[in-house]
């Protein structure tokens, strides 16, 4: 539910491996040589530049630098999005520990279900709920599947606007201690 | 929300995001270029490297140095490990439910786990008998029977069923149950 865009990440990824195979090779190549393989191309052709010049070695600390603020940039700014806003309306704002105060309320009998929690996250300017709600380890799918979604409706009635939410169905360390509730 | 945003959440949730492998590869290549970013300034500045000047580092890479493998070694694990990353889905283990008001997922080991409940309440057997797996449009569900009760595998079947619509999952999950040969005593 992170703002990472995620095609970015693949294209960054493919090119970092492309990259690194073809040095790989380049590294590759003497050994080839000293393997016998003929290579279609004169090996002198692919004279490295002059690295004793200042110029040179300048240009690689540049590149280097620039390699590496882009590197922190990207890594320190991941995971960004969350919000504490669930819904703006006008002079007002909605939190999401309202919409889990409100969820919680709801599904607290019910017996799936060993505790809810929401979140928001900003989605193209939109905020998002990412509402989790963890089952116990083996849940009446029927009943769960009615509980929450009756708590959803509950919420839309308290708040009077249908925040847009994201409903997880999941598990946790919570889930296996809770056992099963045979008694209901 | 639009059908489209609907969509795009969905997708996010149900496949894991490529963030920490970038950040672990750009991390490696942060490293590998302070370093030779270090040896250039040096040079630069006539001053003694730190380990190998730039000149004599690009001479054992280039002359066939057996050094040299470790660095072949090094590149083409980050290529492997990056192009697979790149490439592959990485699916998690989750299904979409169908619902007009919000986007609602649901993790397998969760509708695995009620799907072993639905199916022991089937068959008459304990729910610790029932073991279930949960694939992307199957699911399997084994039975261990109690000692001198035979399991009707066709009741577990639509017990199961019936809970796997009762969830009502987007993209439909078919059952197939197998009991065990061996009985367990319960």
């Amino acid at each position: 539910m992170t703002r990472s865009n995620r095609i970015a990440n693949r294209i960054i990824l493919m090119l970092i491996g492309l990259v690194s195979l073809g040095l790989a090779a380049a590294v590759a190549l003497p050994f080839a040589t000293n393997l016998g393989v003929e290579l279609p191309w004169d090996q002198a052709e692919l004279a490295l530049p002059d690295l004793t010049q200042p110029v040179v070695l300048w240009s690689i600390v540049g590149f280097a630098a620039a390699v590496l603020a882009f590197a922190i940039l990207w890594i320190v700014t991941r995971g960004r999005g969350r919000t504490g806003t669930a819904l703006r309306v006008e002079g007002a704002a909605i939190d999401a520990s309202a919409v889990q105060a409100v969820l919680r309320d709801r599904l607290a009998g019910a017996p799936d279900v060993v505790t809810v929690s929401a979140s928001a996250h900003e989605r193209r300017g939109e905020p998002v709920v990412l509402v989790r709600v963890q089952a116990r380890s083996a849940p009446d799918l029927g009943a769960l599947r009615a509980a929450v979604g009756s708590a959803v409706d509950r919420l839309d009635e308290v708040v009077g606007a249908r925040i847009p939410l994201v409903v997880h169905l999941t598990s946790g360390v919570r889930s296996t201690f809770a056992g099963t509730k045979t008694t209901h | 929300m639009n059908p489209r945003t609907e969509r795009r959440l969905s997708r996010r949730m149900r496949y894991r995001s490529r963030s920490v492998a970038v950040s672990v590869a750009l991390g490696v290549i942060a490293v590998a270029l302070t370093y030779i970013g270090v040896e250039a300034t040096l040079a630069a500045l006539a001053l003694p490297p730190l380990l190998l000047s730039p000149v004599d580092l690009t001479e054992a890479l280039t002359s066939g140095d057996p050094r040299a493998l470790a660095v072949i070694a090094g590149l083409v694990v980050l290529a492997v490990f990056a192009i697979v990353a790149a490439l592959t889905p990485g699916g998690r283990a989750r299904h979409e439910l169908a619902d007009d008001r919000a986007v609602f997922l649901i993790d397998d080991d969760v509708m695995a786990g009620g799907i072993s409940r639905a199916a022991a309440l089937g068959a008459g057997v304990s729910r610790t008998q029932v073991t279930t797996t949960v694939g992307r449009r199957r699911a399997t569900v084994r039975v261990s029977p109690s000692a001198g009760f035979p399991v009707d595998a066709e009741l577990a079947t639509n017990a199961a069923d019936h809970a796997v619509s009762a969830a009502e999952p987007l993209r439909a999950i078919s059952i197939r149950t197998a009991v065990d040969r061996k009985a367990v005593l319960a």
